[in-house]
């Protein structure tokens, strides 16, 4: 029990520090849990054996190592992306308000993880880590104007579908509301 | 909440499931398992895929395209695939000794009085398969069967399996501790080679392994009934089919290489006039609670490894095209920085690329396993720090491109040279699908740095 809590402290001390180091280095969305699950994996089975001294820094040498095992024998797969326009694309009205339930949380991350991956980067570096834009940057080896391009033209895309959402729901709440009143007529 | 809000709440939420991750790292399963949306039958799901990739093995196009999925692309896996299953490479045919045409009987040298041990005990079987040394390797093949090949996949997280392959039988013991093989091969006067084993993927495992794959949904969480589900279908597996595993032991030069307490020989002294080395395999079993208990003790034969056939492989000589570069422009790198002070934690560098020198210091070979023994020199301005340094030679990798379409990211083997440069040695006898070897003509590298690639920076070789 007692190791299962500092295994936890070690985790809560380590994991963003751990996600802002991998997600540059990743090549798809997909990887980052399986990375993630691997190195604390290897961390506590090392932990439950013969002890580690500092953990802090040796998940970051796990982490070094099982990315390199992970991708050694993956070939690289070229990814066309249309080329990002020069102008900001139009996000449209911020939206106000916003009410996530579970069902919405996972439909808008799967879009930001169908995202382009230097697009997928950016944003949950940004959003998820607090990254700013500069370091976001020099992260990806891209300008801070693409990484500026990238996130607005992820922002856009889900605008959109906040705004499809939020009709849906004005759509549906008002055949209720008139329902209601047939109902009592 | 406002947008910037529910952003930062869907990223922080899904990007992982921390509690999966725990639990994942935690658990006496050692391996991830999927959740599964339908359990069907274990003896049903089975027969039917077996069913289907039997029919899928008789077909020429089926056979050649399931066949292609298991290419051999080492030492490793050309010994860990069945000969009827691999394209065959008469050169490492000739040096490899195949040990099942003089099998010798299994001698169960102790087995733990526990119902699950005694079961795998008393219906042990094994194989020892071939045998080959390539100048730097011993392997060798051995075929668990049945539930005998159950502990074995405890080591299948090795580098050598498929990075996405989901292992069937990674699994703990029914009292919930970790089963641990190991492998030593002896010598006729007791001096052991502690052997490092690892399971081979088979066809079998293969269409097993994407079985659940397919079935695999990376959104749902696993829980404890599922994971019970999940050991006994592969439980079910292994009693079906058992498991392959290849065992290796670095050698290097048996010339040079010494026992430990040294007897005064080296493992040259044990190869005898034809130039082979006789060699006892002993297989056991522990789990590690307080202190590592073992469950199982099997002596399995006798094999015989070719330890000089490797002297007459023939090698090609590489030629170098472009062999400095130089990289441009401003670069941001990152790295744990334990080596220089202890106390911090991961830091950033910003340095600037101009001056940046990547250099082949020696071309290297390539024989029928690969390439080999390709150098190169890094050297940097003289106005970097030695940190900046270290972290940059750290952070370097570089994409090899073989020919036109492959291309294998390589990363570490580096010395430290003393003046500030480091070589980074690259061997790369893993990775290339070895029925295409004979036919490399060029091997690009372009150097890559935080997934940025340099690809007008290329040092580019060719393959006489």
């Amino acid at each position: 029990m007692e190791q299962y809590e500092t295994f936890n402290r070690i985790y809560d001390a380590t994991r963003d520090a751990l996600l802002r180091w991998l997600l540059p280095r990743i090549r798809s969305s997909a990887d980052i849990e399986d990375l993630m699950q691997e190195i604390y994996r290897k961390l506590y089975r090392k932990m439950r054996k013969s002890g580690v001294r500092e953990p802090e820094k040796y998940v970051f040498g796990i982490a070094k190592k099982e990315l390199a095992r992970f991708y050694r024998r993956r070939a690289v797969v070229q990814i066309c992306e249309a080329p990002l326009s020069e102008q900001l694309p139009d996000e449209g009205c911020e939206p106000e308000d916003i009410v996530l339930d579970r069902e919405s949380e996972r439909e808008i991350w799967d879009l930001i993880r169908s995202e382009p991956l230097p697009s997928y980067q950016a944003f949950a570096l940004y959003y998820g880590l607090s990254v700013p834009t500069n370091e976001i940057a020099q992260a990806l080896g891209i300008s801070e104007d693409a990484v500026r391009k990238r996130l607005s033209r992820t922002r856009a895309r889900l605008r959109r579908y906040l705004e499809e959402r939020q009709a849906e729901e004005q759509k549906g709440a008002f055949h209720e509301r008139t329902g209601s009143i047939s109902n009592r007529g | 909440m406002n947008e910037q809000e529910a952003y930062q709440t869907v990223v922080k939420n899904q990007i992982i499931n921390d509690d999966d991750v725990k639990r994942y790292a935690k658990a006496a399963v050692p391996e991830r398992k999927p959740a599964l949306r339908v359990l069907k039958p274990v003896t049903i799901a089975l027969a039917a895929l077996l069913l289907v990739f039997g029919a899928a093995m008789t077909i020429p196009a089926a056979r050649a395209e399931v066949l292609g999925w298991f290419a051999p692309s080492s030492a490793r896996d050309y010994i860990g695939t069945d000969p009827k299953d691999r394209e065959p490479v008469p050169e490492i045919d000739g040096m490899v000794v195949d040990a099942s045409q003089n099998q010798t009987e299994i001698k169960l040298n102790y087995v733990a009085d526990e119902p699950y041990w005694r079961e795998i005990g008393e219906n042990f079987s094994a194989t020892l398969g071939e045998t080959f040394f390539d100048g730097r390797d011993i392997y060798l093949r051995i075929d668990f069967e049945g539930l005998s090949g159950y502990p074995v996949f405890e080591n299948a997280w090795c580098p050598s399996l498929p990075a996405d392959a989901l292992l069937p039988a990674l699994l703990a013991a029914e009292d919930g501790t970790e089963p641990e093989s190991h492998l030593v091969l002896t010598l006729p006067d007791g001096k052991e080679l502690p052997a490092w084993m690892a399971a081979a993927e088979r066809p079998v495992d293969g269409a097993f392994i994407r079985s659940f794959r397919e079935r695999f949904d990376p959104h749902r969480s696993y829980d404890e009934e599922t994971a019970a589900a999940w050991r006994e279908e592969s439980l079910a597996h292994c009693r079906a089919n058992g498991a392959r595993a290849v065992a290796d032991v670095h050698i290097d030069r048996p010339d040079e290489y010494r026992f430990y307490p040294d007897n005064g020989r080296t493992l040259g002294d044990y190869i005898d006039e034809n130039g082979y080395l006789t060699l006892y395999v002993r297989y056991w079993v522990s789990v590690d609670r307080a202190e590592p208990e073992t469950k199982l003790d099997v002596d399995l034969g006798t094999v015989k490894v070719n330890m000089t056939g490797y002297r007459d492989m023939k090698t090609r000589s590489v030629a170098v095209e472009n062999g400095t570069i130089e990289l441009f422009g401003d670069a941001e790198i990152s790295d744990w920085l334990f080596d220089l002070d202890p106390s911090r934690g991961v830091r950033s560098c910003s340095v600037d690329l101009n001056g940046v020198k990547l250099q082949v210091a020696t071309p290297g070979t390539v024989d029928i396993l690969g390439v080999h023994d390709l150098q190169i020199l890094v050297t940097t301005p003289d106005g970097w720090s030695e940190e900046q340094k270290r972290v940059f030679a750290r952070n370097l990798l570089f994409d090899v491109k073989i020919d036109d379409d492959l291309t294998i990211t390589y990363g570490g083997g580096l010395t430290d040279n003393g003046d500030g440069s480091y070589t980074m040695c690259i061997d790369l006898g893993d990775g290339i699908p070895l029925n295409r070897i004979a036919t490399i003509e060029t091997v690009t590298l372009t150097p890559v740095l935080h997934l940025t690639s340099f690809p007008e920076s290329a040092i580019v070789l060719k393959v006489n």
